[in-house]
Formats: structure tokens, sequence, C-alpha cells
């Protein structure tokens, strides 16, 4: 009798630890973007999937109010409040204002830059159309291509991590086994991971300078070192942390903070956002026989499509070195 | 020994029926509970955003060039998938053609870039946040774009005292869904940046379904007999902004379209 007590408990406890099983089976799966485990075959938090940042970030990492557009100037009042859209997004109206923010940088939100580098920084604001490689469709960087405004795709396995972004089909591989230092300086930098608990920690470096952070104008050197941070927050969201290390632009380092988001449709997937060709107006327009101007006739808006490069702009050298 | 043999049958059986019982649960769609409000309800409180680019187009449509090239590869059109079931808006022939011309104009005709309060549903998947405040009488949303707000009444369903931008909202419960029935909304509003548009007639239906803790899944039925052969309907995730300080900001953009609405009238062109 008491044996046979014991086994019917054990066969109880056997009964109810399958049941839980399949029931936290069955949460994992209607919780997450299609049939996947919380966790990959070797333990570790499973990132796979399609994510995106839903902040705005890539406007200006810093706290920053709503403002008329990208570009304005000064309106029939002479103050910074009173500045209406500039002709480039001028027909954009309010589709083209640019949302406010809490911002993103940890701490007191202040980006700690070198006098010089402030100065660049305030420069490259005022002359964002004519600078921002975002307008020019070049690779976006880390960690900018972690928060701009498409969905990027996280395929995950035991010794590499690959991260493909929809913006300009780009994408990097994060090492987890040792491989030889790259050849040369890139624009999406050279990543090394490992695991810390559930934490994916990632070391990037390699960068060649030429990427901004966001649409405000900050920016960094090709000296430039982070330290990503990839925690679960749920199965369908991620802490992401960055420490910016920058000795040529920013006194000490600095971070970043922000959640991704999985997105949940269930047919989720990159779409090709292949933007060279959207950009060639941009770049090369000022090669057409007769250059397309703005005015405005009557209650007829034309569009501007100049695109002044300030004479001297060392940043504009630097680029297209 | 026979008896334990039968024991043992029998719990086999047991197992087997609790297994079939759990497999069962698991095949059946939301099993999610939503946290509760005090008076019962499912808790939608907080702030939620979509993320998608169905205010670009409710259509699956591909990358596209933006309307204005000197912003690059800024403000180019983003590709994205349908929200809409079936992937067909059923236009009747005459609305069809004003659609494509819509589609055509955008930049001089949508709403939203004159900064027109935007209607619903498109309110709710603007690339803006908002925020839900329920209470057991009314549950009020307030969004970031334009500092538009509805107000649904969750009590006896009551009239529309005259059409309006954001339309006229009457709630209800279903189990765990919101239902909210939306009439008298004014035709000058659109549904996206391709001109998908309706008339004084639209009449909106919106489910909103808990999916988990930060998620909600959004549905909306959209009738409108002068512009549509039939109802169609869209569905899209939402999800809480879960950051710590995440808040409301203002967007208020009326002065943002100022120049575009009424920049001809200046003295001088300043451009």
């Amino acid at each position: 009798m008491r044996r046979w007590f014991r086994s019917s408990i054990v066969t109880v406890a056997l009964a109810s630890a399958v049941v839980s099983a399949v029931i936290s089976v069955s949460v994992t799966r209607t919780a997450g973007q299609a049939a996947r485990p919380a966790r990959t075959s070797d333990g570790k938090p499973n990132f796979s999937g399609i994510w995106q940042a839903l902040n705005e970030a890539n406007w200006d990492l810093q706290a920053h109010e709503a403002r008329s557009g990208a570009v304005t100037q000064q309106g029939v009042y002479p103050y910074a409040y009173a500045r209406v859209p500039a002709a480039p997004v001028l027909a954009l109206g309010a589709a083209g204002g640019v949302p406010g923010s809490v911002g993103v940088v940890a701490g007191d939100g202040q980006i700690p830059y070198t006098q010089e580098a402030a100065k660049i920084k305030q420069e490259n604001a005022e002359h964002w159309i004519d600078r921002d490689p975002e307008l020019k469709c070049y690779l976006p960087g880390i960690p900018r291509a972690m928060y701009m405004p498409y969905p990027f795709e996280i395929v995950q396995s035991t010794n590499k991590i690959q991260m493909v972004y929809e913006f300009s089909s780009t994408a990097r591989t994060i090492h987890l086994d040792t491989v030889e230092p790259p050849p040369d300086d890139t624009y999406m930098g050279h990543s090394v991971g490992h695991w810390e608990g559930d934490t994916l920690v990632v070391d990037v470096t390699g960068f060649n300078g030429k990427n901004w952070f966001d649409r405000a104008g900050n920016f960094h050197s090709d000296a430039l070192h982070l330290v990503e941070r990839f925690t679960p927050i749920t199965p369908d969201a991620i802490n992401y942390e960055v420490t910016i290390e920058d000795p040529k632009v920013f006194t000490r380092p600095w971070k970043i903070a922000m959640p991704l988001y999985r997105r949940l449709e269930p047919n989720a997937q990159l779409m090709e956002y292949r933007c060279i060709e959207f950009v060639e107006e941009f770049l090369f327009g000022n090669l057409r026989k007769q250059q397309l101007v703005k005015r405005w006739e009557g209650d007829t808006l034309i569009v501007d499509i100049t695109r002044k490069v300030p004479p001297g702009d060392k940043l504009n050298d630097w680029y297209r070195r | 020994m026979r008896n334990r043999l039968s024991d043992s049958v029998i719990a086999g059986v047991a197992v087997a029926a609790l297994l079939l019982a759990a497999t069962h649960i698991a095949a059946q769609a939301p099993a999610y509970r939503a946290p509760r409000a005090p008076d019962g309800k499912p808790n939608l409180n907080g702030i939620w955003q979509a993320l998608n680019t169905a205010d670009w187009d409710l259509q699956g449509h591909a990358a596209a060039k933006g309307p204005v090239a000197s912003l690059g590869a800024v403000f180019a059109v983003p590709p994205g998938l349908s929200v809409v079931e079936g992937d067909e808006i059923p236009y009747l022939p005459a609305a069809a053609a004003q659609k494509k011309q819509n589609q055509a104009n955008w930049t001089a005709l949508d709403p939203e870039a004159k900064c027109y309060l935007p209607g619903v549903p498109r309110a709710t998947y603007l690339p803006y946040p908002f925020q839900i405040v329920q209470s057991p009488q009314n549950v009020l949303i307030a969004y970031e774009y334009a500092g538009a707000v509805r107000t649904i009444n969750m009590g006896a369903p009551t009239k529309a005292p005259g059409d309006s931008w954001m339309g006229w909202s009457n709630g209800r419960w279903e189990g765990e869904t919101l239902v909210v029935d939306v009439t008298s909304l004014m035709e000058n509003t659109w549904f996206d940046r391709a001109g998908n548009f309706h008339s004084d007639a639209l009449h909106v239906v919106e489910r909103y379904t808990p999916r988990s803790a930060d998620t909600l899944t959004y549905e909306a039925t959209i009738e409108d007999p002068k512009v549509f052969s039939r109802p169609w309907k869209i569905s899209m995730p939402l999800y809480r902004r879960v950051e710590k300080d995440a808040r409301l900001l203002e967007y208020k953009c009326v002065e943002f379209a100022e120049e575009l609405m009424y920049g001809s009238l200046r003295k001088k062109s300043s451009n």
C-alpha cells in the first residue's frame, strides 16, 4: 500500500511536470513571433527574430522638444520657438515635423564632447541637410543601425550571431569564437561577443569614422569603441545598452540605453530598403543641365532640391577622402 | 499486484487526459488573461504605439523614393507588409479613381501634412505614441500627434451631437476585449499617406485585445457604403512603450504646418 502510494505520487508529480512543460511551451508559442523556444539548444536566451526600436533616438539621442521640421528658418518672429520649416521639408508640413523625446543618454543626459568636437557637432546640426550620412544612404554603422526606424533580424548560432538590417540591406557578424582581426576599418565595424549569464556582450571596434549617431549631428571618429549589452526583458523585448568611448571626440565614456521590441506580426519579415537609387537626385542632381528650383508660383510650391556644400567644409572633404 | 497494475493504468489514463487537456488549451489561440483594473476589467492603462508602416500605406508596399529629393534616404517610403486582411480594400469604382488621385498628390492633399486631427483608426498607427486612461465609465485615449483626444463612453450607448474629427465612441467589454463603435466621423481625414480615404458615412468597430503584459492586438472593421462595396478589416499588434520614463510629449503641429498652408500669403516669399 505504502509502495503503491509512493509510486502514484511519483506518477502524479511526473504528470504535472509534463503538463506544466506543455503549458509553458504553449505560452511561449502564443507570445512569440513564431513557434520559437525562449532559449537555444545551448541554453542561451534566444534572440533570433525580427526586432525594432520604438523611439526618437535616430532624431536626437538627447532629450529634445518637437520641432516644425528637420530644417527650419526664421519665421515672422525672431524667436527660436517660432522658426518655420525651410524649403526641403516644407512640402511635408506636419508629416515632416520632428517628434520630441525624453532622450536615451544615461545619467545627466549630456554627451561629453571635447571643446573642438562640440563645435563640429553644432555645425553638423546646422548643416544636417548637407552632411548626415543617412541622407546619402551610407551604411549606418553601430549603434545607429540598432535604432533607425527600420527593422533588423537576428540569426543566432553558438559561435556566430548575424544581425541583418533592412536599411540599405546591411549586416554584421558577431563573432563568439576566435577570429583574425579585420584587414581594415569599415562602416559596420568588427564585432566580437561573449555571454555574461543571460547578457550578450559585444565589443565593437574597427570603424572608419564616417558615421553619425543621429540626425542631430552627433558624431564620432575612427577611434570609436563600443561595448553593447543585450539583456532579455521578456521573450519579446530586449534591453539594449551601449557604452561609447572615443578619446578623439569625447572626454569620457558615456552610455545610451533603450528597449528593442520583437515585431509580433505572424508574417513579420525584412523587406528591401535599397536606398541608393532614392538618393541619386540628392547626390548627383547638381550634374543636371537644368537644375530643379524652388519658388512659390501663386498657390503652387515648387520645392528646391539644391544641395549646398559650405566652402571649406572640412568634414565634407573628410567624407570624400 | 493486480491492484497496483490497474491503479497505474488509471494513473496513466489520467496523465493522458491531463496532457490532452493541456494541448487543447495550447491549441486555442489567445489564452492570455490581462491584469485587472479595480472594476475587474482588463487593465489597458499605459502608453502604446504601433510599430509598422501602416501610416505610409495600409496595403503591402515596396520601398520607394520619397516626395522630396533633397531628403535623400531619410524621408523615403519604408517597405511594409499589408495590415489589411486579404490585402484588398474594396473600393467602389469611382472611389478607386479618387484614391489614385489622392495618392498622386499626397503631400498636397494629405490631412496629416496639414496637422488636421487624424481621425479613427489612423490615430492608432501614426508614428507617435498614445496613452490609454481607463475608468469604469469612460476610457480616454490621448494621442501625442496634434494633442488629439477621444473619450469612449462605456455606459449605455449615446448619440453624437454632430460630426467631428475624432468621431463618437461607444465602448463595451467582450471578455478580454475592449470593443469600440465609432461613428459621426468627418470626411476630412484619410487612412494613410497612400491616399486611402473614406466619407462621412464611415463606421469603425475597433477591438483592443491584450495578448501579453506589454502587447495588444488591435483590429478595426471599416464600413462605408459610399466608398466601399463591403466592410473590410485591418489588424496589427500594438506595443507598450516599456522605457521607465515613457510619457507623452507635445507634438502640437499646427504651427509646423503654417508655412506650408499660408506661406504663399507672405508679402515676399522667404524661401
